[in-house]
C-alpha cells in the first residue's frame, strides 16, 4: 500500500529524518515508536507532503526520497493532491478549526474527497458525543472530544490509508482505550494505519509491525508482538 | 440636533467606504496573516485601469468591470509571485514588503499617468435626496445613496460566501489552523490567492466609489487606507465584518465630530479614538469574547 524509500527531511541544517525506508501493507496497523525528537512527526509530515519546499526564496527545508502509494510515486505531489488520492494524516495536537462548529469541521474533512452525508453517519456512530454537540464551536470541546473530532474529520475523507500522530496525547486512560478501539475497528474495515505514538506498549498491542526510530534513523523493525516481548530492546529504546 | 442627523446621514456612505476598505485589509490579514499596506494603492491602479477603459469605450460599466478584473488579476499575481515565495518569512518582513509595494505602485502610477488629478463620473449622478424639515433641509447626494447600496449589497454577498459556501468555510478554516487545513486537503495556496484577489478587487470597488470625490490620482486612496486600518482596529483585526461595522461607526463619528470641532481636527479625533480603543479594548469593540477550554 505505502512504500517509503530513503526518506530524508531536513529543516535547514537540522536533519530530522535521515534516509529511512518503511512499508505499510493492506490491512495492517504499523507503529513508528521513539522518544521525543526522534523524527516521528517529521516522518509523517514528509509522507503527507506537509513541508512546503517548492519555489521559496529563503527556505532551506528539504524532503527527499521515494514515496510510493497505491503503486504511484507521489513524492512530487502537494499535500492536497495526496489527500485527494486517499492518504490522510490526522496531525499531532488535533489541529481542529476552533471557531468552526463541529459539523463545519467535519464538512471540511470531506473537502476534497468523501461523501459528507454518508460519512457523517459513520463518524457519529463511532463518536456519538460529536453528534450531540454538532452545533457547538470546536473550541468548546474537552481534550478527548477534540481528539475524537480530529479523528472523525480524518475519516470524513474516506481514507485509503490513515496516518495518526500521537492520537493518545493528553487523553485519560479510558479515552485512550476508546480511541485505540476505534483504530482496531478501522483496521477491520480494511483501512491500513500508520501510527506514531509515544505510548509504546498500547500501540504495540494493537499493531502488526513496528519500527523504532532514534535520532532520525530506524534502528529496529519487527513484528509488534516480538518487540513487546524483547525486554532488552524495550529498556534500551522505549524506556520501559 | 438636525446637524447631528445630517452627520449620521452623510456619515453612513463615508463609513461604508471605510468599512469596505477595512474588510479587504482584514480579509487578507485574517486569511494569510499579511498586513497589506499597499491595498489602497492596488485599488488606485485598478481605478486607473478603469479610467483608461472609460476613455476608450465611454462606458462606465465596462470601466468598472475592467478595474475589478484587473484587481483580481493583480491580487493573484502578488500572491503567486511575491507573497508565496516569501511566506516563510516573519510577518514583520512581509509587512515591510507590502509597504515597499505601496511606494512602487505610487511611483509606477506617477510614471504612467503623471500627477494630474483626473475626474471620474459618479456611479449614480442623479439628483440628491432632500428631506425638508422645519428648520433646514437634510441632504444626501445621489452618489452617496449608490455608495451605501453598493456597500450593503457587497456586504451581504460576502457574508453569504464566507459563511455558507464550501470555499468560504475553507478560507475560515485556513485562517484558523493552516496545518489542519492542509491535512484535510485544502489547497492553502489557492485560498490565499483568492483572498488576495478578492481583497484587492474590493479595494478597486472602493476606489470607484470615492473616485468622483477624490479624483483619479496616485494618492487617491491613501486616506482611505488609514481610515480602513482604523476601521479594522475598531472592529477587531481578523474579523472582516467587524471591520465593516467599525467603518460605519468611524464614518458617523467623523461627520458628527466635524459639527462640533473644526474639520482640521478630524484626523486627530479619529486617531484619539483608536488609541482609546487600543487601550480599553484591544480586541476591538465588536470582537466577540470567545471562551476557550484549555
Amino acid at each position: 500500500m505505502l512504500e517509503v524509500q530513503n526518506l530524508v527531511v531536513k529543516y535547514g541544517a537540522v536533519q530530522a529524518v535521515k534516509g529511512n525506508s518503511f512499508t505499510v501493507r493492506q490491512g495492517e496497523i504499523v507503529s513508528i515508536l521513539g522518544a521525543n525528537g526522534a523524527g516521528k512527526s517529521s516522518t509523517l509530515f514528509g509522507v503527507a507532503g506537509m513541508i512546503d519546499t517548492k519555489g521559496k526564496f529563503f527556505s532551506r527545508d528539504i524532503v527527499e526520497g521515494k514515496i510510493i502509494f497505491k503503486g504511484q510515486d507521489i513524492a512530487g505531489y502537494s499535500s492536497d493532491k495526496r489527500v485527494k488520492i486517499g492518504l490522510i494524516l490526522c496531525p499531532e495536537g488535533r489541529r481542529n478549526f476552533p471557531e468552526l462548529t463541529i459539523k463545519e469541521n467535519l464538512k471540511m474533512g470531506a473537502f476534497c474527497r468523501g461523501d459528507f452525508d454518508k460519512n457523517i453517519d459513520f463518524v457519529y456512530s463511532i463518536f456519538p458525543r460529536l453528534k450531540e454537540r454538532e452545533r457547538q464551536l470546536a473550541n468548546s470541546l474537552s481534550g478527548g472530544e477534540q481528539q475524537m473530532l480530529a479523528i472523525g474529520r480524518s475519516l470524513m475523507g474516506d481514507p485509503v490509508m490513515l496516518m495518526l500522530d500521537e492520537p493518545s496525547l493528553g487523553l485519560s486512560p479510558v479515552l485512550i482505550d476508546e480511541v485505540f478501539a476505534v483504530l482496531v475497528k478501522l483496521k477491520e474495515k480494511g483501512i491500513p494505519i500508520l501510527l506514531v505514538e509515544q505510548n509504546a506498549i498500547r500501540s504495540l498491542k494493537i499493531s502488526d509491525r513496528a519500527y523504532i526510530l532514534e535520532t532520525g534513523i530506524i534502528i529496529h523493525e519487527d513484528k509488534a508482538a516480538a518487540i513487546l516481548h524483547d525486554e532488552k530492546l524495550k529498556k534500551a529504546y522505549l524506556g520501559l | 440636533m438636525l446637524l447631528i442627523i445630517q452627520g449620521i446621514l452623510s456619515g453612513i456612505p463615508a463609513g461604508v467606504t471605510y468599512g469596505l476598505m477595512g474588510f479587504s485589509i482584514a480579509l487578507i490579514f485574517r486569511t494569510t496573516g499579511v498586513m497589506n499596506f499597499a491595498i489602497g494603492h492596488c485599488g488606485m491602479l485598478g481605478v486607473f485601469v478603469g479610467w483608461m477603459t472609460l476613455g476608450y469605450t465611454n462606458s462606465l460599466i465596462l470601466a468598472i468591470l475592467a478595474g475589478i478584473v484587473f484587481g483580481l488579476i493583480l491580487g493573484a499575481l502578488i500572491e503567486r509571485f511575491l507573497m508565496r515565495p516569501i511566506n516563510n518569512m516573519s510577518h514583520g518582513g512581509m509587512l515591510i514588503i507590502t509597504l515597499g509595494l505601496l511606494f512602487i505602485f505610487t511611483d509606477a502610477a506617477m510614471l504612467l499617468w503623471g500627477t494630474e488629478f483626473y475626474s471620474f463620473p459618479p456611479i449614480y449622478g442623479g439628483a440628491p435626496l432632500i428631506i425638508n424639515t422645519s428648520a433646514q433641509p437634510l441632504l444626501l447626494a445621489g452618489n452617496d445613496i449608490a455608495i451605501a447600496l453598493v456597500g450593503l449589497a457587497l456586504s451581504i454577498i460576502l457574508a453569504l460566501v464566507l459563511g455558507y459556501t464550501k470555499i468560504g468555510i475553507a478560507s475560515r478554516a485556513r485562517a484558523q489552523d493552516v496545518i489542519g487545513a492542509k491535512v484535510v486537503g485544502i489547497n492553502t495556496n489557492r485560498i490565499d490567492m483568492i483572498a488576495w484577489s478578492v481583497g484587492i478587487a474590493i479595494a478597486v470597488i472602493v476606489g470607484f466609489l470615492v473616485a468622483p470625490k477624490e479624483s483619479v490620482q496616485p494618492g487617491m486612496l491613501l486616506n482611505l487606507l488609514i481610515f480602513g486600518l482604523v476601521a479594522c482596529v475598531l472592529g477587531g483585526f481578523g474579523s472582516p465584518f467587524g471591520a465593516i461595522a467599525g467603518g460605519l461607526v468611524l464614518g458617523v463619528l467623523e461627520k458628527i465630530a466635524t459639527v462640533f470641532v473644526p474639520v482640521d481636527y478630524r484626523l486627530a479625533i479619529i486617531l484619539f479614538i483608536v488609541i482609546a480603543v487600543l487601550v480599553l479594548k484591544p480586541s476591538g469593540i465588536f470582537a466577540k469574547h470567545i471562551k476557550t477550554r484549555a
